[in-house]
């Protein structure tokens, strides 16, 4: 086998090398998924981008492996996620989760909120445990949903007491008979669903820092002759206020981006001088050893000599003087 | 006093060699610092059916640190939408840069750490499979985001591309992660981890009963990467586990492999001597086989 090594051990060196004195900035980003179809998610985007509060970057994903990836990049300081199906949420629950646990903001709207399609996303996540939904519309009825507030918080002070948004259904927990059933826990509802009373709006914080927003009620579709085109949702002056007040609350309140990136600098010039660290004590070692190896070759090479002088003297000189 | 010069002569030439012999001792150095003396892997890593790898070394001098690394990663079936190019073919003379090039994942991956300042590490291997000899190229971005955001976070997701061509021209897309095998909890049945007599047994959570003296597979080193600190001279490191794959924990793709493309899986094994990585990545190449 044959190699040609062009590592470094790693980028670290390489960076610190590069970038001696200067401070490492990471910019925030936050991370919007709306499954494959990508438009919904560049008008979220634009939604974030439209809010001055807001100065993070965002980037748009086109698939949950990209989504599961941005969970470990520093940068990562809010994740937004939107599914229309269980296969668009393949394989994002340990890795959102984990995310969220370990100090993230998410916000998770429609299918990522209900349980069956998104399973501990549902639950530890987004703690609506929605095992039901509702999407029957009577004939004539606008399809929305009408938000009460439940309490006033930093997300909704500024929002009316009740308001409409379009909507073809809401995921909420119910007994078999249809009806909300309530879900004790460390959550706090903002805004509940005018006609069965469930949460429509929740929130809830990790013990590490993590903060995430459910709207298990956002549930829009991408065709814009339907009233429930999601295009019309994002011009909805009440659902921009709430949903950049929700991100403002998460991505600015959570600690994963903060703690990762606050001490970057601090953190590679850690990791860098471990290991020069470890180079110069592995150098001090074998020179001490090289040493001691020395020292004791000498000693041996010297009494080696001794011996050779003595028995030229005693045994073979010995003969010729006494003669 | 008169001195026979023969004596004189024979006394200078004991002193001679017993110098070039201090000498010849003193110029002796140990060849390799370490000494892999196993690696053994399945040829074909088969659905339902056990197979065990093994891995041992012996440390030849003392070291301040030793980290050995494992990591598997499969061939890829990319989908259209996760090639820059779903158009592109290559062939025997291409380049594994090329390949590697095509991966959407990849792209934007490098893109993110660049803005970041962090670069990957960089292996570009040749080795030979079937007669054929392979060209590799594989990006790990796991050393690197670990010193940042922690081993638990950057190893949990999948950090490592690759690309191979074969001596035919096939080209091969390679995604891994850094662990012993892919998702231990559900397809390992068991590791061992020795470092001299100090031997640690790692069985699958749900096998551990209370007072059992085996540990949790889920306490077991995160990633597959084993730190160890002052290591001394002929110290010994064995890790040996065995696996029992159920393709609904396997990756994707898990056992479509043709004649023309025999590579399924790829086992990487690094050792960092002192913090830097001691020649080459081992390299271990397998089939994949689902059940019936």
């Amino acid at each position: 086998m044959r190699t040609d090594l062009e590592i470094g051990m790693a980028g670290v060196i390489l960076l610190l090398v590069a970038f001696p004195g200067c401070c490492l900035e990471v910019k925030p980003t936050i991370v919007i998924y709306t499954g494959a179809d990508t438009v919904f998610a560049k008008m979220l985007a634009n939604l974030t981008r439209q809010d001055s509060r807001i100065e993070s970057d965002t980037r748009v994903v086109n698939s949950p492996d990209l989504l599961a990836l941005a969970t470990s990049l520093p940068s990562t300081e809010c994740i937004i996620i939107y599914a229309s199906n269980k296969n668009e949420l393949e394989g994002l629950s340990s890795a959102l989760t984990r995310f969220y646990q370990g100090g993230g903001a998410v916000i998770g709207l429609r299918e990522a909120c209900y349980q069956p399609s998104a399973g501990d996303l549902a639950t530890l996540v987004f703690p609506t445990y929605a095992n039901a939904s509702r999407q029957q519309y009577a004939s004539g009825q606008k399809r929305v949903r009408n938000y009460t507030k439940a309490q006033s918080t930093q997300i909704n002070s500024d929002l009316p007491d009740e308001f409409p948004l379009v909507s073809a259904g809401f995921y909420f927990c119910a007994y078999a008979d249809g009806t909300y059933a309530e879900v004790p826990g460390n959550y706090t509802v903002l805004f509940t669903d005018g006609e069965t009373g469930a949460p429509i709006v929740l929130t809830q914080e990790s013990p590490k820092g993590g903060r995430s927003v459910a709207f298990p009620g956002v549930w829009v579709i991408s065709s814009p002759r339907v009233d429930v085109y999601y295009g019309r949702l994002v011009e909805d002056a009440n659902f921009t206020r709430l949903f950049s007040n929700a991100l403002l609350w998460a991505a600015k309140g959570s600690t994963h981006y903060s703690q990762v990136t606050q001490d970057l600098d601090t953190k590679l010039e850690i990791a860098r001088s471990k290991q020069q660290k470890l180079i110069e004590q592995a150098e001090e070692a074998r020179r001490r050893e090289n040493t001691r190896r020395i020292i004791f070759l000498l000693v041996v090479w010297a009494a080696g000599l001794i011996a050779c002088a003595v028995i030229v003297k005693k045994i073979v000189l010995a003969p010729f003087e006494t003669s | 006093m008169k001195v026979d010069k023969r004596i004189l002569g024979l006394a200078a030439v004991s002193v001679i060699l017993s110098t070039l012999i201090m000498l010849t001792i003193a110029r002796e150095r140990i060849e390799r610092p370490v000494e892999i003396l196993k690696n053994d892997y399945p040829s074909i890593v088969e659905e339902g059916r056990k197979s065990t790898f093994s891995f041992a070394m012996v440390a030849r001098q003392k070291f301040e640190n030793l980290q050995i690394r494992f990591s598997m990663m499969n061939t890829l079936n990319l989908k259209y939408a996760q090639m820059v190019d779903p158009k592109i073919s290559f062939n025997a003379t291409n380049q594994p840069k090329e390949v590697i090039e095509n991966i959407v994942k990849l792209g934007w991956l490098l893109n993110e750490t660049t803005l970041m300042e962090l670069e990957p590490e960089k292996f570009n291997q040749t080795f030979q499979y079937q007669n054929t000899e392979c060209r590799m190229l594989v990006y790990d971005f796991g050393n690197v985001l670990e010193s940042v955001t922690g081993r638990d976070v950057a190893l949990a997701a999948p950090m490592i591309y690759g690309a191979v061509i074969d001596g035919n021209g096939a080209a091969y897309y390679l995604g891994g992660e850094s662990d012993f095998f892919f998702t231990p909890q559900e397809n390992m049945l068991s590791l061992s981890i020795s470092h001299n007599a100090d031997e640690q047994n790692y069985l699958p959570d749900d096998q551990i009963w209370e007072g059992s003296k085996r540990l949790r597979l889920s306490e077991a080193p995160v990633g597959g990467v084993l730190d160890y600190g002052p290591v001394g001279k002929d110290d010994t490191f064995t890790i040996i586990f065995t696996v029992e794959p159920d393709s609904r924990y396997m990756p994707d793709g898990f056992g479509i492999t043709g004649s023309d493309r025999p590579i399924s899986f790829v086992q990487m094994i690094r050792i960092y001597l002192d913090g830097e990585l001691y020649g080459e990545p081992i390299i271990n190449v397998m089939q994949g086989k689902k059940r019936g």
